[in-house]
């Protein structure tokens, strides 16, 4: 099972290049082959932790970022792969919402920081053209994805 | 010279879905684009969190009109895992002959798309004809040509018997036989490769930066398939090669392409050869326990994600699908710059634009 | 009495009408069959027009009304007296000693309109077709013109008939200049923007170039003046190339007429079926690095001939 212990072992290297970074690193999401390891980062960490892993690690590829209403608060997910999957998760509060960009380390994220912007109203700081991706032009209802508008 | 600014969309010749570019034009030179998406936005992530989870394969099905049974699959896998219940064999090697069948189906699709864009009709009308018999196959095994729904949770509902597998494997054999000769006009096509070669060009560096999936990133040299890299039944079984270039053109594109559509049949026939007896599917339980999963497969496009969550109840929390073309939008405005008017149309054909499928 | 009938029936403009549609029908049937399909019925290209006739008219805001409506009508004219010089199996409707020169500005004449046409309109799509008409008109037009001087050069006169007369007593241009007539095809294809240069209303691009904004009347005119283009050129460089009836002395020369003229359309439609639309600059380059030269070294060689 060769197999199995180096995809271990590309986990255990991005847990330890993170480990001053984040709150907690378990292999919580289930996946196959083996579940997948989530790293929980305070918000302000965000920037540093996808700096070390394109920098020093070399990752490059980012899935997408999932973007969840867990009303009181919020979280992104942002689902990278090297040799296997990994997330990075982070929460927010649901009152105005700020996220920092990753835009420039991972030029590939635009276009998901821009959906997340528009579904759940997360403002992506630092993002070169904030628009939402799918709303429609003058939209005015909340943001389709966030669980206020079920009162409506 | 004089500045132009081309919309091209939300309705154009040239986009069989709507999306909309503003091409600014000097002379015939691209200097510009901007993109707008959206137009089909169906809010299936939204539905999907007001549906069963037994409703949702059917949802999702309709994510797509080209790879609708990938979609459908990867969220049983995600919906499958959350249970902790794995698919007989035979439902696993069934679920990836569809699989293949919507590759073939959807390359050809492309080719004739892009044949067709470049005035090509020839082309057009030959692959769309061999397409036919993947479609017709699939109909046999399905009875639907475009939308399956064979999928359930814990394998498939349908069967192929053994009459069925050798008429199939007869079919195959004309396909193979047609694909092959499709690929040799296609090498030999000149007027072909003059509008494609140099055009719509992607670096090796510029497909890992914008996380860019699929036959785009392979043409490029990215060596990336998820049916390898993520290795599950049957595909943990069976060989196959990941066809490569390097050249990062519309026409390396369309190689890898190709190429890939020979490898899918022969792929076909193994799974068919060496599909094990047993049950189609296994019972679910009712159920769904708390939690969260991941389920990624290789669509005809690339990297097909979905990520499921569920609390507990009958609906699931959320649903998120990433589909392989988003990360290729991203790339156009990259490619567009410096084209000619006359190759926009060649870099938007060159990608396999699936935009039902990005604006979900 | 008799040169009325000449002029409205036979060779005239009634037979040109239903050479057209008869043209196009061949032309989409063969294209059909190098596709794998089985094609149109015959009375497909009639029931075309007649439909686009009856459709509503819309004249875009922003475009300029009464040139939209002249310049169909004036293509169609320039086109339908040009037909009257191009002989028909040696039935001339009229001729003199220059005819061609005529015949080739009147077919010159659409080109320009067509152009026209792109330009008072409002849509982006139309101005850039019309644009590019103009420059695969530069580009098909000069090899064109340079080819098909070489028959007369050979003849030593430039009425069509005349040249048509000499090639019976003598042999086909096209055998003594294949060169000649394949550029003159070649041009052809580009002067009636046919696939694979069909670049000023290439659908993908332009959606229908100078055209995208007519529709009804207007449009069935455009129609069926391109349709009777096809006609004209074909007929004319059957005329210039494949003149008189020497080998069919005979056969009646209407027949064998007709024969040569489909021979010619089933290569333009070979050539449509088989190649991909050039982009405007690669149609450039071929058109001033390779053609027109090519049409020199013709002429050259046809002097040292004749001379």
């Amino acid at each position: 099972m060769s197999d199995t212990s180096r995809l271990n072992a590309t986990y255990d290297r991005i847990v330890c290049a993170l480990a001053g970074l984040c709150l907690s690193a378990e292999t919580r999401i289930k996946s196959a082959p083996g579940d997948e390891l989530v790293i929980r980062l305070p918000v302000e960490n965000l920037r540093a932790a996808v700096a070390v892993l394109v920098n020093q690690l070399g990752v490059t590829h980012l899935t997408t970022i999932t973007g969840e209403d867990l009303t009181p608060e919020l979280t992104l997910k942002y689902h990278f792969w090297q040799e296997r999957g990994f997330t990075l998760e982070v929460e927010l509060p649901g009152e105005a919402p700020v996220v920092a960009t990753i835009v420039d380390l991972v030029p590939g994220a635009a276009l998901y920081e821009r959906e997340v912007y528009g579904m759940f109203g997360i403002a992506v700081e630092g993002h070169p053209d904030l628009q939402p991706l799918l709303l429609p032009d003058g939209w005015e209802g909340p943001p389709p994805l966030r669980k206020e508008g079920d009162r409506d | 010279m004089t500045k132009t600014v081309i919309p091209i969309g939300p309705q154009h010749p040239l986009l069989k879905e709507p999306l909309a570019f503003q091409i600014m034009l000097e002379g015939e030179r691209v200097t510009d684009s901007t993109m707008r998406m959206g137009y089909v936005h169906r809010g299936i992530e939204r539905l999907c969190q007001e549906r069963t989870f037994i409703q949702n394969i059917h949802l999702v099905e309709r994510v797509c009109g080209i790879c609708s049974h990938v979609h459908a699959m990867t969220y049983c896998r995600a919906v499958e895992l959350l249970l902790g219940i794995n698919v007989p064999p035979r439902a696993a090697y069934l679920r990836a002959l569809l699989c293949e069948l919507e590759r073939i189906h959807s390359h050809l699709l492309w080719l004739g798309v892009l044949a067709r864009n470049v005035g090509l009709d020839t082309i057009f009308m030959y692959a769309w004809r061999d397409r036919e018999v993947a479609l017709d196959i699939m109909e046999a095994l399905s009875g639907g040509r475009v939308s399956h729904a064979v999928n359930i949770i814990g394998g498939v509902r349908s069967d192929v018997t053994p009459e069925q597998r050798e008429e199939i494997l007869e079919q195959l054999t004309t396909l193979d036989r047609q694909v092959n000769w499709l690929l040799g006009v296609v090498e030999h096509e000149r007027s072909l490769q003059t509008r494609t070669k140099g055009v719509g060009l992607l670096s090796l560096q510029q497909v890992r930066r914008y996380c860019v999936v699929g036959p785009v990133a392979r043409a490029s040299g990215l060596d990336a398939d998820m049916r390898r890299d993520e290795p599950r039944t049957p595909y943990d079984r069976l060989s196959f090669n990941v066809p490569m270039h390097t050249a990062g053109d519309v026409w390396a594109r369309t190689l890898v392409r190709m190429q890939e559509t020979l490898i899918s049949v022969e792929l076909c026939r193994d799974i068919l050869k060496e599909m094990p007896e047993g049950p189609l599917a296994v019972r679910a339980p009712r159920r769904v326990p708390p939690g969260e999963a991941i389920s990624r497969s290789e669509a005809p496009r690339g990297e097909l994600f979905y990520y499921v969550r569920s609390d507990g109840s009958d609906t699931p929390a959320r649903v998120k699908i990433r589909t392989p073309t988003l990360p290729s939008l991203l790339t156009l405005p990259q490619q567009l710059k410096g084209v000619t008017m006359a190759d926009v149309s060649v870099v938007l054909s060159g990608v396999d634009l699936c935009i039902a499928c990005a604006d979900r | 009495m008799n040169a009325l009938i000449k002029m409205l029936i036979f060779p005239g403009f009634g037979f040109l009408f239903i050479a057209a549609l008869a043209f196009d029908w061949i032309d989409r049937r063969m294209i059909a069959r190098f596709h794998g399909r089985v094609g149109p019925p015959w009375y497909q290209p009639l029931a075309d027009f007649i439909k686009l006739l009856a459709k509503e008219d819309v004249v875009a805001e922003g475009t300029h009304g009464l040139a939209a409506a002249a310049l169909p009508i004036v293509s169609l004219t320039a086109v339908m007296t040009a037909s009257l010089y191009i002989p028909v199996g040696g039935i001339v409707g009229a001729s003199f000693e220059g005819d061609l020169i005529v015949v080739l500005f009147l077919l010159a004449l659409p080109a320009l309109a067509y152009f026209l046409a792109g330009w008072i309109s409002a849509g982006v799509y139309s101005v850039l077709g019309g644009h590019r008409s103009l420059l695969q008109y530069f580009s098909c037009e000069v090899p064109f013109l340079m080819a098909v001087t070489c028959p007369a050069i050979l003849a030593g006169s430039w009425s069509i008939n005349e040249i048509s007369n000499f090639q019976a007593q003598t042999a086909w241009s096209a055998l003594t200049q294949p060169l000649g007539f394949i550029l003159a095809l070649i041009g052809l294809i580009g002067k009636l923007k046919r696939d694979p240069l069909d670049i000023p209303k290439a659908k993908s691009e332009v959606v229908a170039g100078p055209l995208t904004d007519f529709s009804g009347r207007k449009l069935a005119l455009w129609h069926l003046t391109m349709n009777m283009q096809t006609v004209l050129g074909i007929f004319l460089l059957v005329n210039l190339f494949f003149g008189g009836s020497r080998f069919f002395n005979r056969v009646p020369a209407l027949p064998v007429f007709g024969l040569k003229s489909v021979a010619i359309l089933l290569m333009l439609s070979t050539a449509s079926a088989l190649y991909a639309r050039l982009r405007i600059d690669q149609l450039m380059d071929l058109g001033w690095r390779i053609l027109a030269p090519l049409a020199l070294i013709q002429i050259l060689a046809t002097l040292w001939i004749g001379g």
